[in-house]
């Protein structure tokens, strides 16, 4: 796309009223950081009752799609993107799951926590992001204030990011020790 | 504990249950309605909390251990080891995770949330205790009755000076300050005879009177300043119209003008 037409672009939306922008222009609100990544997702599958006009849909692949941060880096990644249920769920089911049966953190439970939020990350990230964004209309009527619950729902969290990285580490590094000393 | 399965889930019940009744009964209550979800939040994250303190205390906290000098060894252990990292722990939770959650509304959210986040630290912490036990339906008893309301009267001091910190415009800092300073002070103070009685207990299979005594009076004072803190908190809490009054969500101009632009980008 050439600059003349992104600056053109970019002029007719900064004429439009906010009350005119649509879901993908709030989603990207949300997203922040690498919007681009969950748009293209969100483009190809869809998601709930959101009418998706892009031709692309009529060959819609399933809604895995593999995220090698979301892998790799699970627990800071889910709260990096300020899913903090989910990073509690996913840091507190193993650990209680490892207490009640040693090993089996080791054994499976967190190589497969680790596969499925790869394969399912950017659905669940659209999901929690238009459940934000469905919440925000259900609470406020005007666009403003709409817009500014979405902006503080949404982006990235750093502290979030340290946390969860301490949270998977020690986590990983008391599993293996008491693994070791079974 | 090496008891079997069935065992182990009783114990992981009982080191539990304390704690998320409460949690029940806050996230169910009409007057917290607006911050149902968030209440499970913080409760998971006060859960979740412990870990990386546990751990990053262990790497750098001091072996008190060694240290002879029965008050010095217990002062060390319940300051630096035991109250400063929890609290701090859970400051950090409160602070960058929910004051400035989207749902918190009112400065008076805060102070529930930040209950509920001790009651989750609590919670691991009971865990920790009564599988560690050999007697463990005791220990998750005593403690029921004893860590469980010393950590949410934590929590309901640094709640009130995190709401402080919301409704005040000058000496902000200063809130910040007490809120980390004050439950640490305390909790501190509540930890150090039971770090001693339980050293001379170790060493000595018994507690010489003029110690128990001490330990004692430290211990009943530490309760007492605790709980006229709380109080005098929840008072200030409930005269206050302030913690009531909505929170604003942000400067929306700035947000409006980031919206339109994202609107272009997302087009391209």
């Amino acid at each position: 796309m050439s600059l003349a037409n992104a600056e053109h672009r970019a002029a007719e939306a900064a004429q439009a009223p906010v009350e005119k922008l649509g879901q993908e222009t709030l989603l990207a609100d949300f997203i922040g950081r690498n919007a681009q990544i969950y748009l293209a997702h969100y483009r190809r599958t869809g998601s709930r009752n959101v009418p998706v006009t892009a031709p692309a849909l009529e060959s819609a692949s399933p809604a895995i799609s593999w995220h090698w941060a979301a892998f790799a880096l699970t627990i800071p990644w889910l709260f990096y993107r300020k899913m903090y249920l989910g990073g509690i769920v996913l840091v507190i089911l193993p650990v209680l799951f490892d207490h009640i049966v040693p090993g089996s953190l080791f054994f499976g439970s967190g190589f497969m926590i680790a596969v499925c939020t790869g394969l399912y990350a950017k659905s669940w990230y659209l999901a929690h992001a238009l459940g934000k964004i469905d919440r925000a209309t259900e609470r406020y009527s005007a666009m403003d204030r709409r817009l500014a619950y979405i902006r503080r729902a949404g982006g990235v969290s750093i502290p979030g990011a340290v946390f969860g990285a301490l949270t998977q580490g020690i986590t990983i590094a008391l599993a293996l020790h008491d693994l070791l000393h079974l | 504990m090496s008891d079997p399965l069935i065992l182990r889930l009783a114990a992981a019940i009982s080191a539990i249950a304390p704690g998320a009744l409460l949690l029940v009964y806050f996230s169910y209550s009409r007057a917290w309605r607006g911050i149902r979800e968030l209440t499970w939040i913080a409760f998971g994250l006060g859960f979740t909390a412990a870990i990386p303190i546990a751990g990053v205390a262990s790497l750098f906290a001091p072996n008190f251990f060694s240290i002879v000098d029965l008050r010095l060894y217990a002062a060390g252990v319940a300051f630096l080891e035991a109250s400063l990292p929890e609290e701090l722990g859970k400051f950090l939770v409160i602070y960058y995770f929910l004051m400035r959650h989207e749902d918190v509304r009112r400065p008076l959210d805060v102070v529930v949330l930040s209950i509920v986040v001790s009651l989750g630290f609590a919670s691991i912490e009971n865990i920790y205790y009564v599988f560690g036990s050999d007697d463990w339906s005791s220990t998750a008893m005593v403690r029921a009755v004893t860590a469980i309301p010393m950590h949410s009267t934590m929590g309901i001091i640094m709640g009130y000076h995190a709401a402080q910190y919301l409704i005040v415009t000058q000496s902000k800092r200063r809130s910040l300050l007490l809120m980390i300073l004050v439950p640490t002070i305390l909790h501190g103070f509540y930890d150090y005879p039971v770090f001693a009685v339980q050293r001379l207990y170790e060493h000595t299979q018994g507690l010489p009177d003029a110690e128990a005594l001490e330990f004692q009076i430290v211990f009943i004072v530490a309760i007492i300043v605790t709980a006229f803190v709380a109080a005098h908190a929840v008072r200030s809490l409930a005269k206050t119209p302030a913690y009531l009054v909505p929170l604003p969500l942000g400067d929306t101009d700035r947000l409006h003008a980031h919206t339109v632009h994202n609107a272009a980008a997302s087009r391209d």
